[in-house]
């Protein structure tokens, strides 16, 4: 059978319309590729031709050829179940992993795009810098990691596991659990599955965070330091410090942290916000009071939320005149 | 020996069952007779039947009738308007015909009994 396909091959070559040239061929090589017999092939392609001339006499070249295109498509799964049937099992088990694996195919695509992740491939820290975590809390603290695939897609945590290693004698639990009784450097190694890796616990703890009630800025004035001071159970002052300074109005006043890590405190719009400063498990409050700037103290009444910027030398004594202020001011 | 037996006796008692399709593709190469190939045959049923089968599905039910043996098959000369191909011609065999009256008699034992008013009108 196969040999009387291929002997027809030059008259086939002859007759070919100009459709053939181009979806025929393509056609003709999925038959091929799904395995169909060839006299079976013969015999689809040869009606799918005659066909295709009839109807672009009929409706025009441009529809016929839509017609053959889906047809030809239409009949990709029968040909398919017919060579599944007529193959031997070798070819057959072929077959039927390609189909499995065109049928898996987009379920694997799916899933590798949306919630596909590989294996675990690394651990990362997810407080502090990759290495290093700085501790200033004095309670129990659960130490976090972040398990990243080869791609860097963060994957759930199933568990990874912690041992105190060196350093200062800290308790480290196997879940991760730390206690910073006392200030020092310890190592700890965290481990999922083959992954490890080490960490350099930083214990700095801070019993105090002491801060002024009181800030009073203004608008276009000087940008400092948000002041407060984070001590030790010496009184000492801690310097390596993990935390978070938040301000409640952001469109009073804001804290931008520079590239050395300095908190900025700057003022926006005149008003008054509170600033927190939260250092391991301590924190401090400050209210803080924004002030526009005016040229001249004289006419300011309270509650205008104005400032004057005056400068005095020793010996030296001003005097304005203000209005009075209401009685409950 | 026991097991070749009831083999034997399976396969000569039972005759080849036949889906709708199947009926309806062997009656089309009965009707069509000498021009009864995949095209001819495509055309007839959707005809008959109002379905419109893609050139695959006729040929695979072609192809399944020859494999029970209803139907037997030879290849024609090359036709240009085939593009160069030859038109795949089936014949009914001894068998087929067989399944045809077989399947007549079935459908009349089913509707035997029913009232004629239930019946459909003769086209």
């Amino acid at each position: 059978m196969r040999a009387s396909f291929a002997s027809r091959a030059a008259a086939r070559v002859r007759a070919r319309s100009s459709v053939e040239d181009g979806i025929a061929s393509k056609v003709e090589c999925l038959l091929e590729a799904l395995g169909a017999d060839p006299a079976f092939a013969d015999a689809v392609l040869g009606d799918l031709t005659e066909e295709h001339a009839r109807r672009a006499a009929r409706d025009g070249a441009r529809t016929a050829r839509w017609w053959y295109v889906g047809e030809a498509l239409r009949s990709a799964p029968h040909l398919l179940a017919s060579a599944v049937r007529h193959a031997s099992w070798r070819r057959r088990a072929r077959l039927s992993a390609y189909i499995a694996a065109v049928l898996l195919a987009p379920a694997v695509a799916v899933i590798a795009l949306f919630g596909g992740n590989g294996l675990p491939a690394q651990l990362v820290a997810d407080m502090g810098s990759a290495a290093d975590i700085v501790v200033n809390n004095v309670r129990p603290v659960q130490l976090a990691m972040r398990v990243l695939d080869a791609a860097g897609h963060v994957l759930p945590d199933t568990g990874v596991r912690y041992r105190w290693s060196a350093g200062v004698p800290v308790p480290v639990s196997s879940t991760g659990v730390v206690t910073c009784t006392q200030p020092g450097d310890a190592t700890v190694h965290a481990s999922l599955g083959p992954l490890t890796t080490r960490l350099t616990l930083r214990c700095r703890p801070v019993l105090d965070v002491r801060a002024f009630r009181m800030l009073n800025i203004v608008v276009g004035g000087p940008v400092a330091e948000v002041p407060f001071l984070a001590v030790d159970a010496d009184g000492q002052r801690v310097t390596q410090l993990r935390g978070q300074i938040t301000v409640e109005d952001s469109s009073v006043a804001t804290v931008n942290v520079t590239a050395e890590g300095k908190q900025l405190l700057r003022a926006r719009a005149a008003g008054s916000t509170a600033l927190n400063v939260r250092i391991g498990d301590r924190d401090a409050h400050m209210e803080v009071h924004v002030y526009e700037r005016a040229s001249t103290p004289e006419g300011i009444r309270p509650g205008q939320h104005l400032a004057v910027p005056v400068q005095v030398r020793g010996g030296d004594m001003r005097q304005w005149r203000l209005a009075a202020s209401p009685e409950l001011y | 020996m026991q097991s070749s037996y009831l083999f034997y006796i399976l396969t000569v008692m039972s005759a080849p069952s036949l889906g709708t399709l199947e009926l309806a593709a062997l009656l089309a190469v009965a009707r069509l007779a000498d021009d009864a190939y995949g095209l001819a045959v495509r055309r007839d049923l959707a005809e008959r039947t109002g379905r419109d089968l893609s050139v695959g599905a006729v040929y695979t039910t072609l192809q399944r009738l020859e494999d029970k043996g209803l139907l037997r098959s030879h290849a024609s000369a090359p036709i240009p308007v085939r593009g160069g191909r030859s038109r795949r011609h089936y014949t009914i065999t001894g068998a087929g015909t067989r399944a045809i009256r077989e399947a007549e008699r079935h459908t009349a034992s089913i509707w035997a009994g029913v009232r004629t008013t239930l019946r459909p009108k003769p086209a």
